[in-house]
């Protein structure tokens, strides 16, 4: 109440000022003429009685001042005054105030474009309404449960290194269960990765990123349409016709916000689908960096058959959908955790063919949506924050630079201020100065720094240094806006500290006595020299430090371009091919690769070509499970199907045996090329009592492995 | 007791609130009341009365309007609100215990401790 009033008075005083003014002036005069009639009632003569009263009123612009500040009117007045008199020191020194600026905005710009950076991928929440009620379901066991398909699409970060076994994918029959007979979920989703569909538009195809969820998709997330509907449970039965839901940029950018659009069928590698809606603009992916087009109804999957589904729907043993589940109200979170906790111990232990055992202890987590769907922002944790630490580091060297620069100044400036501080002015008066040009120094720095921000974001997203952060739109936001002018209010104020003490310690007489205005009288103590010398040394500190950080940044990068992948990075190119999938049958896609092969060999210049599944440590793997001639256990291994002549291209040595060869590609004899470490884990570990010739590279084990390679 | 005292620091505000309760008066009235009923045994500083009641204007404590005066001059006159009256009241009650406790103090002999 009594803030709302000092507020509506404040304001009523700075918005109509005059009014305020000439009201304060006419209660005055009241005051003094009313006692001034007093005067004459007590018989003082009428030509004293006006002065009299005058006089023992006091100061009446003393007053007046008081009375403003008493209403809180003064501040902006002053600070007004401030702006204007430190705007024209500043353009007095037009060089000093390009360099202090410069410096600034390189410091302040550097924060903006790292703070942008952790903002979009690590601060921003997920585009789920009410996120505290939604969780995702993580299992864990101490030897992870057997199943012969295994899929994840980095919804979730598994860490690898502790010794329990987790994932957060499961079989379709298991969410089937927790969907109709688990009652702590208000409604529960499962969702996958995209089948890799193409969309047939006249003659050309794209490829597009279509997630398959489950019909339950948009209610458990609280994601609404803004044009249409979103897909209903209805949607998802094997027998219903196939629908969709485009993302709302995507429907912009394909069908330029069309709005009549929705009803209208596209055609998925030859599946007509049906779009029966638009997303809210603001839900375009779960996965910061990963952008999707479009959902499909997980029933669609009986249809375009991804490889990751196993045998379809029904398949208990494949496990591929990320589940996510809003809890009912009431239910607190150990219930939930228990209960679901009970189904997927019932499916492990006691299904019709066990895949897991008691000792094992398979269980349920539930973990809060935001923590639980991180793809792969963890990966960019640990050097973001390291960054922005370094980056903050600059800054506190501009400031100090700056300040320095401004210290120097100072001391042709004593004139100015013993004269200020002569005629009145309060020392916190002068500092305020001080510090108004420094912020006016520092908020202009702000602005330049914010476009050398997105220009250096710019530069970024196009070079590889940064790998996948240019999936990251980093767009400028009211918190990253809030963040810069945070940033450059600090970053004003720290330069100005040290001239605003320094500055305003004055020794009056000699300063004013002094014929040549710029003759600084403050070193005479020697004070100005300790506190030039501190920022010097806080300089050299905090350049060495970053120097230091950048030097072994640098050296780590260059030991790791020297890192030998096992193959010769040299002269070697990359083409990527996507060849549409349906359209192909698998001889036709044998020959295919066969012709581009032989094509690309006549090429002058070219001595070796082949082709493999994926590029080898760009982190993509197929993974499976084989088992080795003569063990129970099956092993988990990753594999890589290879053209003729890889490893010559490649230039992969063979420590042992034969690389693959022609007659090979040929044979119905399947057979392999491992490498080291696997004869090392599956061969000499497996017999450790045989040792000598067991531990040597051994051919036809399972796979009649051809040796191994390195 | 003739001489005229000063008044004491941060009791201004009081006595000002105090004024304005018994009647709204524009700001020469309140001086003259305060004088009124402290019989001229109290000195306060023309000048210093004003920025006292823009600041208590501002803090919400008085309102004021323009009227007529005694001899039909236009004049500022300061009311008590609602949450005037309530500060007056904890005030005084504060300054009732201070005093009390300040005269204990002071009336303490030797034989009483």
């Amino acid at each position: 109440m009594t803030y709302w009033n000092r507020f509506r008075s404040w304001l009523r005083g700075t918005l109509r000022r005059s009014r305020v003014e000439s009201e304060m002036d006419a209660e005055l005069h009241f005051h003094i003429e009313a006692y001034a009639e007093d005067l004459i009632r007590s018989d003082v003569p009428r030509t004293e009685a006006m002065g009299r009263a005058r006089m023992e009123f006091g100061g009446i612009e003393r007053t007046k001042e008081e009375c403003r500040d008493a209403r809180g009117v003064n501040f902006l007045d002053n600070l007004v005054q401030d702006l204007r008199y430190g705007l024209r020191m500043l353009t007095k020194a037009p060089a000093f105030t390009a360099v202090a600026v410069f410096t600034l905005a390189l410091g302040i710009g550097a924060n903006t474009a790292i703070f942008s950076l952790i903002d979009v991928i690590l601060l921003r929440p997920l585009p789920v309404r009410d996120s505290e009620h939604v969780f995702l379901l993580k299992w864990g066991a101490h030897n992870g449960p057997s199943f012969q398909g295994y899929s994840s699409f980095g919804y979730c970060h598994i860490d690898e290194d502790v010794g329990e076994r987790e994932g957060c994918s499961f079989s379709y029959p298991f969410f089937e269960q927790l969907r109709s007979q688990a009652g702590v979920f208000s409604s529960v989703t499962a969702f996958a990765g995209s089948p890799g569909l193409h969309l047939d538009r006249g003659g050309n195809r794209t490829r597009v990123n279509s997630p398959l969820v489950s019909g339950e998709f948009f209610q458990t997330l609280g994601v609404r349409a803004a044009l249409g509907r979103t897909l209903r449970p209805s949607d998802d039965v094997p027998s219903a016709a196939p629908v969709t839901v485009l993302r709302y940029g995507y429907w912009q950018s394909e069908s330029g916000a069309d709005r009549s659009i929705v009803g209208k069928t596209l055609y998925l590698d030859r599946i007509p689908v049906t779009i029966v809606g638009v997303a809210e603009p603001n839900f375009s992916d779960l996965i910061p960096g990963q952008t999707w087009d479009m959902w499909l109804p997980l029933a669609l999957s009986s249809r375009v058959k991804p490889h990751w589904s196993g045998s379809g729907l029904d398949d208990n043993t494949s496990a591929w959908l990320t589940i996510v589940g809003r809890l009912k109200p009431g239910v607190s979170l150990a219930q939930a955790q228990a209960a679901v906790s009970l189904f997927f111990r019932n499916e492990m232990l006691h299904g019709a063919k066990p895949r897991s055992k008691e000792a094992d202890n398979p269980r349920i987590s539930l973990l809060p949506v935001q923590q639980g769907i991180v793809g792969n922002r963890w990966m960019y944790q640990k050097p973001f924050y390291i960054l922005m630490i370094a980056v903050g580091i600059v800054l506190l060297i501009a400031c100090s630079n700056v300040g320095g620069l401004m210290l120097a100044r100072t001391a042709s400036r004593q004139k100015e201020i013993a004269v200020r501080l002569a005629l009145g002015a309060g020392r916190a008066r002068v500092m305020r100065q001080f510090l108004t040009e420094s912020v006016l120094l520092s908020l202009a720095g702000g602005a330049i720094g914010v476009f050398l921000a997105y220009w250096s974001l710019a530069a970024l997203r196009f070079s590889e240094w940064l790998g996948s952060i240019r999936d990251f739109a980093v767009k400028p936001d009211v918190q990253i806006l809030v963040f810069t002018v945070l940033v450059s209010v600090l970053a004003g104020i720290l330069p100005g500290l040290a001239p605003a003490f320094r500055g305003t310690r004055v020794d009056l007489s000699p300063t004013l006595k002094e014929s040549a205005p710029t003759l600084p009288n403050i070193s005479q103590h020697g004070r100005r020299f300790n506190l030039g010398s501190a920022l010097v040394v806080a300089q050299v500190t905090l350049s060495m430090l970053v120097l230091a950080g950048v030097g072994l940044l640098v050296r780590t990068l260059v030991n790791l371009k020297s890192i030998d992948p096992g193959f010769d990075t040299r002269n070697l190119l990359l083409v990527g091919i996507d060849l549409k999938e349906n359209e192909y049958s698998d001889q036709q896609t044998q020959n295919l690769y066969r012709e581009i092969q032989s094509r690309f060999s006549s090429l002058p210049g070219v001595t070796n070509v082949s082709y493999s599944s994926s590029v080898l440590v760009a982190g993509s793997l197929s993974s499976g499970s084989t088992r080795l001639e003569g063990e129970k256990e099956s092993v988990h291994i990753n594999e890589l199907s290879v053209g003729p002549r890889f490893f010559e291209t490649m230039r992969i040595p063979v420590v042992a045996g034969r690389a693959l060869a022609a007659p090979d590609f040929e044979s119905t004899r399947k057979v392999a090329v491992v490498n080291q470490e696997f004869v090392r884990r599956y061969v000499c570990e497996l017999h450790p009592r045989a040792e000598g010739d067991a531990c040597r590279p051994a051919c036809g084990l399972a796979l009649r492995v051809v040796r191994a390679a390195r | 007791m003739d001489k005229q005292l000063d008044v004491l620091q941060g009791t201004l505000d009081m006595l000002i609130l105090k004024a304005v309760s018994l009647g709204p008066l524009h700001g020469y009235g309140t001086l003259l009341r305060i004088q009124q009923v402290s019989k001229d045994r109290l000195e306060i500083q023309q000048g210093s009365l004003y920025p006292a009641l823009y600041r208590l204007e501002h803090q919400g404590w008085l309102t004021s309007e323009w009227g007529e005066s005694e001899n039909n001059r236009k004049a500022k006159y300061y009311r008590l609100t609602a949450g005037g009256k309530r500060r007056l009241q904890s005030e005084a009650e504060k300054w009732n215990r201070m005093t009390e406790v300040i005269a204990g103090i002071l009336q303490t002999t030797p034989e009483e401790l």
